[in-house]
């Protein structure tokens, strides 16, 4: 069965830096994977890169066997906060909506299935209520709910996340993973989080990056692996109530 | 003789209403996406630019009208290519074609052979001399420009909302940037009958900024252009009865709309 992201060897420049270096990693079907790494450590890079939006210096990336501009297709994608717009005059549907068009031209014409797809999107992020909000006038919560709305509008087999849970309250970000780890059901899920509590809790893989990057099962994630990543001691709380607590 | 009496009587002022009214449409509409694209310097260079055109067309003799639309589409099409790469120094690039592109129309205008056009209206309109003929131009631009609109509407805002997540959905991201700027090429040269090509840019942004409060992109076109038709014809009443030169007084008639808009009601700020 092939990958749904195989990265072999991928290595990015930026005006004559190295910012991804030597990268082989593979995330399989039904993976829960946490990206994690410091400030600048190159994780929008590489997400960039999977995506297929900035050219690589070497090395080869495939998403779902296919070239990243094919293959990004199935994908969900939910950017950062910050790259939102509050000023433009568009609802939630008609935003959830522009997830389920298809390439092209055309690809923008009303059917019957994309409005069940988008109605589908809004129920399974719990905002049908929101369907008439102006995305401007959106709390931070239901503006992520609603971008992830959007992205499940794509029906995709691969939802990416860039830092979901930037401008939320814990127990929003809490009821942000529940959602993720549901959806993690039908689809497999790339998220990049600062928050090592709650990766650990949900997240079945851990990448570790640093310009370089490690892959960790999320049980053996230890205190001494962090500590390497960021620089300074660090420790990995597992919060899992079935799990004996490590020394 | 009032305005309104004079309207029924005189054919110049039937025809600089209906001027009017036809190119506040294309201001609404495309002037919603220049407000929201935030590309108004551009739409700005490309206005001046076009003098280049009208000056080439006054020296080899051309229709005025071929000359500005061929330059206003050479400019969109040029800026369109030169801002593909974002590392590029896109300001700097606008305002040089912006005073170059003018400063080649006055030379060609001045050293053309035969006798100088008249420049002020180039610059400055002038709806009053709007003909039959030209009327027909300006409708037939003006349909074209709509009925793209229309039919690419929801490709068309998609890009314009979330260029990134548009260019993953395989949308024609930087093709639907380039229409949107050869509408912005099309509307400037309707535009430029009326108000000039000075001045061109305020009924290019501020009807659409007096809309910005919509509840869609659709309904901020549609404000808009009532926005733009009343400031207009306002604008034309007034110089009409004040004696004024039309195309200024419209324009300082949609600043103060624009102006008393901020006063009474500040706009929400960015959360």
């Amino acid at each position: 069965m092939t990958s749904v992201i195989d990265c072999e060897h991928v290595t990015v420049e930026r005006d004559g830096r190295v910012v991804l270096e030597d990268i082989s990693v593979t995330l399989e079907a039904g993976d829960f994977v946490a990206l994690i790494g410091p400030n600048g450590a190159g994780k929008s890079t590489l997400l960039a890169a999977i995506l297929g939006l900035i050219p690589l210096s070497s090395g080869t990336i495939r998403l779902f066997g296919e070239a990243p501009e094919r293959g990004r297709l199935r994908v969900g994608y939910v950017p950062q906060q910050g790259s939102f717009r509050t000023d433009f005059p568009v609802r939630v549907a008609e935003m959830v909506a522009m997830g389920a068009m298809s390439p092209g031209w055309r690809g923008a014409r009303k059917s019957a299935l994309a409005e069940r797809h988008v109605t589908a999107a809004l129920e399974r992020c719990g905002i049908p209520h929101l369907a008439t909000r102006a995305v401007g006038a959106l709390s931070g919560g239901e503006r992520q709910r609603a971008l992830i709305a959007r992205a499940l509008a794509v029906e995709p087999e691969l939802l990416i996340l860039d830092e979901p849970t930037a401008s939320i309250d814990p127990s929003g970000q809490e009821a942000l993973f529940d959602l993720l780890g549901a959806l993690n059901r039908e689809m497999s899920v790339l998220v990049v989080s600062h928050d090592l509590g709650l990766t650990t809790r949900y997240a079945k893989s851990v990448w570790c990056l640093n310009r370089t990057l490690c892959r960790h099962d999320a049980l053996e994630l230890d205190g001494d692996t962090l500590a390497r990543l960021y620089g300074f001691p660090l420790r990995a709380i597992d919060h899992r109530p079935d799990r004996e607590r490590r020394p | 003789m009032s305005f309104w009496a004079s309207l029924l009587q005189q054919g110049f002022l039937q025809n600089a209403l209906a001027a009017s009214l036809l190119v506040s449409l294309a201001c609404g509409v495309v002037g919603s996406f220049v407000v929201l694209k935030r590309i108004a310097f551009l739409a700005g260079g490309i206005a001046h630019g076009v003098l280049a055109g009208m000056g080439l067309a006054w020296w080899f003799g051309w229709p005025p009208l071929a000359g500005a639309v061929g330059a206003a589409l050479a400019f969109a099409t040029l800026l369109w290519w030169l801002t593909l790469d974002v590392r590029r120094d896109v300001e700097v690039l606008i305002a040089a074609l912006w005073s170059v592109g003018m400063a080649a129309g006055l030379v060609l205008i001045a050293k053309a052979p035969g006798q100088n056009p008249d420049l002020m209206s180039y610059l400055f309109g002038n709806v009053l001399m709007v003909g039959r003929e030209q009327l027909g131009w300006m409708l037939a631009l003006d349909a074209a420009i709509l009925m793209t609109v229309a039919g690419l509407y929801p490709t068309l805002v998609a890009t314009a909302f979330d260029e990134e997540f548009a260019r993953l959905r395989g949308l024609p991201v930087e093709a639907a940037r380039l229409l949107i700027l050869v509408l912005v090429a099309l509307t400037v040269v309707l535009l430029i009958q009326v108000a000039g090509l000075i001045l061109v840019i305020a009924l290019l942004t501020l009807p659409a900024a007096l809309a910005r409060q919509s509840r869609s992109v659709a309904a901020m076109m549609l404000q808009a252009s009532a926005w733009a038709a009343l400031a207009t014809v306002a604008g034309l009443w007034a110089a009409y009865r004040l004696d004024w030169p039309a195309g200024p007084t419209m324009v300082l008639a949609i600043g103060a709309l624009y102006l008393l808009k901020r006063i009474i009601k500040r706009p929400p700020r960015a959360s």
